[in-house]
């Protein structure tokens, strides 16, 4: 491949139902006007538009949460940046700058694709009883998804060059449903990709960043600060803390620990298992990020908690708006494939 | 036995005296009248104008006799008085009549008024006085006697025994029968005539109670009176002889009797608290004396201690002996608790009119339920309060007014029982919810008035406003406490109470694992309440819900009393504070004391 040309691959946006696709959606046209290098999101249509337009301004001007939205699955937006490619022979490597173009799709509209599929009818009142109604997504009633949507999920899937996962370590805690979300659709993917021949050494060939959103709630927050994985970047004015991509998933793996079926452990084996290592990587991400109190430049540790219960059923936002690790699986995942594309 | 008066003569004879009708005695002249009875003889010159002469000597003796008995009856008409013998004396006999009718003055004597005040006076504390009175209409018997209390009660003991009854042989005309009484007696046989009178007088001394006695003789000098007076005298044993003119008897025993001297202490009825035990016992302090007199006034201060629905009972007793206290005047009065002037004013003997306190209705419940309701320990409530209400005024619209409804009517229930000024105090601190919220910043979560009497406050409550939900799982508890902890301090002789009514936590300081927010102005509710509870602050709370978790304030903030929103009842609040008494602490009477509670002896 010519590098003057452009690179356009497509990243899937997947997670489990309240995980925060919405929020991280929103948050992600913040991180972009927020970051310092050049990025720019475009919507390929004007719903995509409307949408990233709305709840943007819901996050920051009316300081919400923005609503599920059914239709999330028929948007795309565009990222698109430069990066940094290696070119050259294995004497003489130079970097160029490329143009990136990131495609990003959500794949999960009704988030019950992912799931496995409930066998009878009691299994299933009793799935709804576990809260897989209450959801974000607003799902339209009975069951899981059909065949034929679990079908065009799978294609999705396998025709993503990066995947960024969502994984709501406090859904998992209270719920513990990430596997059920995670193994069946995984699966499907293998299987997929062996029938196409895409397998890598028996992994599957995508690019696999996991975001453990919420980062900013106090029991995520909490246990990366007793484990110690808290680190502080001294370009960042605010001193907003943050976990180092290398410490990411060992916070993974300990929030799994306390999940509440314990099932959550699962997931991280069958990523293990399913995505070669060097194409895997977490983030601790939060939408809205830490709270900074009016007048004060630095985050405290004592009050940091940027989202309050509006007194009913849902959340408000406090302040302002500081996107943790939005942007930058994205980023990586560019970079990665970019890289890719390089050699 | 009977004494009675010797007879004219140890030997009667058969014989009257011609001009008095007493019999005649040995001796020259009548003993009675002075009529000579015996002269020598001698030999008249001229025996019709002798006997003439005898005759008009005879009829002017009778004259002068009748005269004196009609002197006697009325000085000035009587002279005309068809009863005279021998018709009207001319106007020197009738002087003369009339000298020889006034009785003799005896230095002792004394007027009825006064000796009767004296008999009164001298009684002694179960005795009665019986007074008999001897007029011109008959003898007339009053008893007078200690009632229950021990003030004396007069009246007649019978009917009066008129002269006709007692003797009836004397006239039915009355002026004849005064005539005869007044010693117009020449037509009677005087044996039996005093034998009558003896019988008859006699017979009503046997009905009289033994005892001090007080003969009045109405008619000083009437031979008949006089002879049942003497008669009374000999057998009524110390029985004082009074004459003079008397008014009616059954009204001046009345005046004197309302007009003397108590003769028993009317004590006022107290509770007394035993400083040590706080047992109570029931003592009475004297309201008037003993000697007191009708219009006298007596005050003193009390301090009723709050008490149930019928009041505070102001009961004036006397003592039997020492045991037992004999209620006299029973009658109670719904008043605050606190100091009152008690002002009593003795109207007549037995009874007493309370100018203070206004209000006071007799009581009908018998002395045993009264004594009854005393509890046997009393507990005071607290002398001076500083009570400090906290309200939250965010969460559940119908939370919120139940709290504020329930702070009303604790507060409106103190104004009306604790209303001693200056003995409550009354902060209140309504607050809200933190905003959270970087573009509304923080404002004032806090906001009420402090310390004011508790009337001031209902004012303050009606201005507190609903706060919205606020936060669901935190309230700015510590945001109060900081205001109480920077307004407070501890005062000598003040009880300090933080009553706090509401249904959430604290926020915590700082943030941790829980997700609960903290306080965005750092407070420390645990370090501010440690701090006040050091320093002697006593808590009360009404949560809307019981609740649990790290941060739950409640049962600090009930340490002493903990009660839920639906249960909670402005009574019971005001008695976990200390301003109102226990239900079983209630006290009926009043205590001894002018500004404390219980404790003087």
């Amino acid at each position: 491949m010519n590098h003057d040309d452009r690179t356009m691959r497509r990243i899937g946006l997947w997670g489990a139902p309240t995980s925060g696709k919405t929020s991280f959606l929103a948050a992600l046209n913040i991180a972009v006007t927020q970051s310092s290098e050049e990025w720019t999101i475009f919507g390929v249509d004007d719903p995509s538009v409307d949408f990233l337009v709305d709840s943007t301004t819901t996050l920051t001007h009316e300081r919400r949460f923005p609503p599920a939205t059914e239709a999330l699955s028929e948007l795309s937006w565009i990222l698109m940046s430069e990066t940094e490619v290696e070119i050259g022979t294995r004497r003489r490597k130079e970097t160029k700058k490329i143009p990136l173009e990131l495609h990003l799709d959500v794949l999960d509209a009704p988030g019950r694709v992912f799931g496995h599929k409930p066998k009878t009818d009691a299994h299933q009142s009793q799935l709804e009883g576990l809260g897989f109604d209450d959801e974000d997504e607003g799902m339209d009633g009975a069951g899981g998804g059909s065949e034929l949507d679990e079908e065009k999920l799978i294609d999705n899937l396998a025709d993503c060059d990066g995947i960024v996962y969502l994984f709501d370590p406090i859904r998992e805690r209270e719920k513990g449903d990430a596997f059920q979300y995670f193994q069946r659709t995984l699966a499907l993917l293998a299987k997929r990709s062996l029938e196409g021949r895409r397998l890598i050494n028996g992994r599957l060939p995508h690019h696999f960043a996991v975001c453990i959103t919420k980062f900013d709630e106090p029991r995520v927050y909490q246990t990366a600060k007793a484990r110690g994985y808290i680190t502080f970047d001294p370009d960042d004015k605010h001193m907003f803390p943050k976990v180092h991509p290398d410490n990411a998933e060992n916070l993974f793996e300990d929030l799994c620990q306390v999940a509440s079926a314990r099932e959550a452990a699962l997931v991280h084996g069958s990523i293990k298992r399913y995505f070669r290592p060097e194409r895997v990587r977490y983030f601790a991400t939060s939408a809205v990020g830490f709270y900074l109190a009016p007048r004060t430049v630095r985050f405290r540790a004592s009050d940091y908690q940027n989202v309050v219960p509006d007194g009913g059923e849902g959340y408000r936002i406090r302040g302002d708006i500081h996107p943790i690790n939005v942007l930058e699986p994205l980023l990586w995942l560019g970079r990665q494939l970019s890289s890719e594309t390089g050699r | 036995m009977r004494s009675s008066i010797p007879a004219d003569s140890e030997e009667p004879t058969s014989m009257g005296c011609p001009v008095c009708n007493r019999k005649i005695e040995t001796g020259p002249a009548c003993r009675h009248c002075g009529w000579a009875l015996e002269t020598p003889w001698w030999f008249a010159d001229e025996p019709e104008a002798e006997q003439r002469r005898f005759d008009e000597r005879l009829a002017r003796a009778r004259r002068a006799f009748d005269a004196v008995a009609m002197a006697r009856v009325s000085p000035i008409e009587g002279r005309w008085s068809r009863c005279i013998r021998g018709g009207a004396p001319d106007e020197r006999e009738w002087a003369q009549a009339v000298r020889a009718a006034r009785p003799a003055q005896r230095p002792a004597d004394v007027a009825p008024q006064e000796a009767l005040s004296d008999a009164l006076a001298d009684l002694g504390g179960e005795d009665g006085l019986t007074v008999i009175e001897v007029g011109g209409q008959g003898i007339a018997v009053f008893a007078v006697s200690p009632d229950r209390q021990g003030a004396l009660r007069g009246g007649p003991a019978g009917a009066p025994a008129p002269w006709t009854e007692l003797l009836p042989m004397l006239a039915a005309a009355p002026e004849e029968r005064s005539f005869q009484l007044a010693g117009g007696l020449a037509g009677f046989d005087h044996d039996r005539l005093w034998a009558a009178l003896e019988t008859a007088v006699l017979e009503i001394a046997g009905t009289l109670p033994e005892g001090p006695t007080v003969v009045l003789c109405g008619v000083p000098g009437w031979p008949v009176p006089e002879r049942a007076v003497e008669l009374l005298r000999l057998n009524r044993t110390g029985a004082q002889v009074v004459r003079g003119a008397l008014p009616e008897i059954g009204g001046l025993l009345d005046e004197l009797i309302a007009a003397g001297p108590l003769r028993q202490a009317y004590e006022l009825v107290l509770a007394v608290v035993d400083p040590e035990s706080r047992r109570i016992g029931l003592r009475s302090r004297p309201l008037f004396s003993a000697g007191a007199r009708t219009g006298d006034e007596a005050s003193l201060t009390v301090y009723c201690a709050p008490s149930d629905a019928d009041g505070t009972v102001f009961a004036v007793v006397t003592w039997k002996g020492n045991r037992e206290p004999r209620p006299l005047s029973v009658s109670s009065v719904k008043l605050p608790p606190g100091p009152h002037q008690v002002r009593a004013v003795l109207e007549a003997a037995g009874r007493i009119r309370f100018l203070e306190p206004a209000g006071l209705s007799p009581d009908p419940r018998s002395w045993a339920t009264l004594v009854g309701l005393v509890p046997e320990r009393y507990d005071p409530p607290a002398p001076a309060v500083d009570l400090i209400c906290a309200v939250e005024l965010a969460g559940d619209r119908d939370d919120v007014e139940a709290r504020l409804r329930l702070l009303r009517g604790l507060v409106k229930l103190l104004d009306g029982e604790a209303a001693e000024p200056g003995r409550l105090r009354i902060a209140l601190l309504g607050y809200g919810a933190h905003a959270f919220d970087s573009r509304l910043g923080e404002g004032k979560v806090v906001r009420g008035a402090w310390l004011a009497p508790p009337a001031e406050v209902l004012g303050s409550i009606s201005r507190l406003r609903y706060a919205g939900p606020g936060y669901p799982a935190a309230a700015p508890v510590e945001d109060m406490l900081v205001q109480v902890a920077g307004r407070w301090r501890p005062a000598d002789g003040r009880k300090a109470v933080l009553l706090t009514v509401g249904g959430r936590s604290p926020h915590p300081a700082e943030a941790g694992e829980h997700a609960v927010h903290p306080c965005p102005h750092g407070h420390d509710w645990d370090r501010l309440l440690g701090r006040l509870e050091r320093a002697g602050l006593a808590r009360v709370a009404v949560v809307d819900r019981p609740q649990g978790g790290a941060q739950n304030v409640w049962p600090r903030l009930g340490d002493t009393a903990l009660h839920g929103l639906a249960d909670a009842d402005p009574r019971q609040l005001g008695i976990d504070i200390g301003v109102l008494a226990p239900r079983d602490s209630r006290l009926p009477f009043p205590l001894p004391t002018k500004t404390r509670y219980a404790d003087e002896p």
